[in-house]
């Protein structure tokens, strides 16, 4: 996969988790509510990034998909879908990391990989998970 | 921190969601989970430690990988050896450092794990405190060197260290 299709494939999935967000943070009280706000933040901050990026370089800027089929129905479910959500883009962000040897690129994907992690460690403990954390995120 | 309503789905944290669990496979092409281009870093390795430069060319890299997960684990087992509240939480979080040593290819019989536990106190002591404390620092440490030489290391073993240096910040998190 070129640099150009992996960051193609990351704006596709920052959109999804952008409206993943808007749907689960919905579903939840404060303090997660708050949280999954701050997710919806730093993912639109990447989604832009990466757009920046393939405009650099010329290539489209995939659009957002009018809608996507999120149910969620109750706060657990909200939860577990934010995890999945942040595996979701680890995946992705290590794909980036492995098809690149452009050290720019490499730190925005060993940085957002990280960030990611740490997200989906966040919210595997507000379902009650402990530790939490997965030995190798994004594998 | 969390509503009964939200205890009470908990429950759905035994195993791990597919998408298609949550009614959202439209999330479409932006979320399939299936990476496109799976580069397996974790290609099996000589058990010795001792890499190679002429035929790895990440051989330094490597080894100051190992050195890193070395260190850790090193720096659990000293926190295992004092009573400690949190042996169950320190014992989890060094498996995963062991399983990092695994997938650099080191061996993980060379360190092994403490056997037999400390009598656990309930009582947090100022020690307890330390301990997690210097824990935060190796793994902050750690986590460091990872991303740091994730950035020239090559395509095969770069996105290791991405995840090493994302699982050494998340446990950030379980020791707070």
């Amino acid at each position: 996969m070129s640099e150009t299709d992996l960051l193609r494939a990351l704006v596709e999935a920052e959109h999804a988790a952008i409206y993943g967000y808007g749907v689960l943070g919905g579903r939840l009280s404060d303090p997660l509510r708050e949280a999954a706000q701050r997710a919806d933040d730093a993912h639109r901050a990447r989604r832009d990034q990466l757009a920046v990026l393939l405009q650099a370089r010329r290539a489209e800027v995939p659009p957002t998909q009018a809608a996507y089929d999120v149910a969620v129905s109750r706060p657990g479910a909200a939860l577990a879908l934010a995890v999945r959500l942040e595996e979701g883009m680890a995946l992705r962000w290590r794909d980036l990391v492995g098809g690149t040897d452009d050290r720019t690129l490499r730190k925005l994907g060993v940085d957002a990989l990280t960030e990611s992690a740490v997200r989906a460690t966040q919210w595997r403990r507000a379902l009650g998970r402990r530790p939490g954390t997965v030995a190798l995120p994004g594998s | 921190m969390l509503g009964a309503g939200a205890l009470a789905a908990g429950r759905l944290g035994a195993g791990r969601l597919g998408i298609g669990a949550l009614g959202i496979e439209a999330l479409g092409g932006g979320l399939s989970l299936t990476a496109c281009t799976r580069t397996d870093s974790s290609d099996p390795l000589p058990p010795d430690e001792d890499v190679d430069a002429s035929v790895d060319p990440d051989g330094q890299v490597r080894a100051a990988a190992l050195t890193r997960e070395r260190a850790l684990l090193a720096a659990y087992d000293a926190a295992l050896l004092a009573p400690t509240s949190s042996a169950g939480l320190l014992r989890r979080l060094r498996a995963e450092h062991a399983e990092h040593l695994a997938a650099l290819g080191g061996d993980p019989a060379a360190s092994p794990a403490p056997s037999g536990s400390p009598a656990a106190s309930a009582t947090p002591s100022p020690s307890r405190a330390r301990g997690l404390t210097a824990l935060r620092a190796a793994e902050r440490s750690a986590a460091r060197g990872h991303a740091r030489d994730a950035l020239g290391a090559s395509r095969q073993l770069a996105p290791l260290l991405a995840s090493l240096a994302a699982a050494e910040t998340s446990h950030l998190e379980a020791l707070a």
